[in-house]
């Protein structure tokens, strides 16, 4: 019952939009399909992760776009469900095999006016143990010729985690860890449902400044507020081998800044790319992102691009790579004990580049007889992680590289 | 265990206000210098957009490959935010 509602709405968005496309009032109709694979391989904890999804959009008017879409993650893999530092050894360390399916389902209007735009989205996320509700709203003009645009974004997100069904009143050192999913949404006596709060707030400005020239400037904000952890994970927080469920502090404050650019050189027909990110939470971490990357035309319909990228961060406050070291309980790394390797000191590099084939037909010239434009993309990233600080039982993760493999087919009718 | 450290608990808002207000002016100087300057003397007139409107010089050229991107660093990075929008160099709706 709880989800019948939503996915009604989103059936009947995409029914609408379906019927205006039927009776020929449409001026465009969108299809998009694309799929990420993710994969990490390890002898010991390797993780493959399959991205499809599809969108749909008609544009019945030139003031109205209505778009409806799906996506799931085929998770399948291994993590760890218990985390040990060096000080207790490599032999707690143990591999759980992961599996698991999410399914997402969207649908948004955006509606324009001149130079203004509106848009309005929903979001429906479901798995086995985590549902999301998620609602967004964004507004952007432009002005001064078009040269300058502003836009501002909004999105709330109500979401739920299945729980081992534990009191809130057990102290975290005695939280069991959830084994399974199995229960989860039920009226089972061994599992709960905790609550995720997320809001986020940005702020965009882009700026043309010449003719080859233009600027963006984005500004990030995020509030998070409920269970932040992974319920499945449990930290090694005594001499003896004791372990309990991660716990992390129940809010987090995010703030990010970034600008990027891209400036076209003429003499080369190369469009170059630059991006900077700061960012800073109040869980204390720190991280500064580089990206570079250059796209140009091989042929009218083929382009090429390569980047790379150089992401660093400092760990949480309450980070250590293991709680038993004498740590004093009434601080940071007391109070609060976590296995997220993401809540670690690292770096990473990525190198890639993607293709992309691009058709534009018109009325009387459709791409393959039917499509007034056709895009094909293939792309691949090459990513390492350098974890500093993070091990199994003191014995460094194997699972640091991963590839990520983009394919896309959208067409416009 | 102990308490929890006072910079971890409490509303975010207000933990973020406070760490970022120190040099909060300095950044809304550097804004307000920036946006001037696009207000003064920023201006490429329509018959110029070429370049501009091309795909190739669009920051969300590929929005729902780079959202997903995005999606795979904030599952193994600690930050999150900042993603390109919308705009560039288009300017054509």
């Amino acid at each position: 019952m709880r989800i019948a509602r939503p996915l009604g709405s989103l059936a009947l968005m995409v029914a609408s939009a379906l019927s205006v496309t039927g009776v020929g009032r449409a001026q465009v109709a969108e299809v998009d399909v694309r799929t990420l694979v993710f994969s990490e391989p390890s002898p010991d904890s390797d993780m493959m992760i399959l991205n499809p999804s599809l969108r749909v959009s008609v544009t019945p008017f030139d003031a109205l776009t209505v778009s409806a879409g799906y996506e799931a993650d085929i998770v399948s893999g291994a993590s760890e469900p218990i985390k040990a530092g060096p000080l207790t050894g490599p032999d707690i360390v143990s591999h759980a095999s992961v599996t698991d399916l999410r399914h997402v389902a969207t649908g948004g209007v955006t509606l324009r006016r001149k130079d203004t735009t509106l848009g309005v989205s929903y979001g429906y996320g479901t798995e086995n143990d985590y549902r999301s509700h998620s609602i967004s709203v964004s507004g952007a003009t432009e002005f001064l010729q078009r040269n300058t645009r502003l836009e501002l974004a909004y999105s709330r997100g109500f979401d739920q985690v299945c729980n081992a069904g534990y009191d809130a009143s057990l102290a975290p050192t005695l939280r069991p860890r959830l084994d399974s999913s199995e229960g989860c949404f039920t009226d089972a006596p061994n599992r709960k449902l905790d609550s995720v709060d997320l809001d986020n707030y940005q702020a965009a400005w882009t700026q043309s400044w010449t003719r080859v020239f233009t600027t963006q400037l984005v500004a990030t904000f995020g509030l998070q507020h409920g269970f932040l952890g992974n319920p499945y994970r449990a930290v090694v927080i005594g001499a003896g081998g004791q372990f309990a469920q991660e716990h992390h502090p129940e809010s987090r404050g995010r703030a990010a800044a970034a600008l990027r650019g891209r400036y076209f050189i003429t003499g080369l027909k190369t469009a170059v790319g630059f991006g900077v990110r700061g960012y800073y939470d109040t869980w204390d971490i720190i991280s500064q992102t580089y990206e570079l990357n250059a796209e140009r035309y091989l042929l009218p319909w083929l382009r090429l691009m390569v980047r790379g990228r150089y992401y660093s961060q400092s760990g949480a406050l309450f980070w250590s790579d293991d709680y038993t070291g004498g740590e004093p309980v009434h601080g940071p790394r007391g109070a609060y004990f976590t296995g997220d390797r993401e809540l670690s000191p690292l770096n990473s590099y990525l190198l890639g580049g993607r293709v992309l084939m691009s058709f534009t037909g018109g009325r009387d010239a459709r791409v393959l007889g039917a499509f007034s434009g056709l895009d094909l993309s293939f792309g691949l990233d090459a990513l390492k992680t350098d974890l500093k600080d993070y091990t199994w039982g003191g014995n460094a993760p194997t699972d640091t590289f991963a590839t990520v493999v983009t394919l896309g087919l959208g067409a416009a009718f | 265990m102990g308490q929890p450290s006072e910079r971890l608990t409490g509303r975010p808002s207000e933990r973020l206000t406070g760490r970022l207000g120190a040099r909060g002016g300095l950044v809304w100087a550097l804004l307000g210098v920036f946006a001037l300057s696009a207000l003064g003397c920023a201006t490429v007139r329509p018959e110029e957009r070429a370049v501009l409107a091309d795909p190739i010089m669009r920051f969300d050229g590929n929005a729902r490959e780079e959202s997903a991107r995005q999606h795979v660093f904030e599952n193994r990075e600690g930050s999150f935010g900042g993603g390109s929008v919308e705009g560039g160099g288009c300017g054509c709706n």
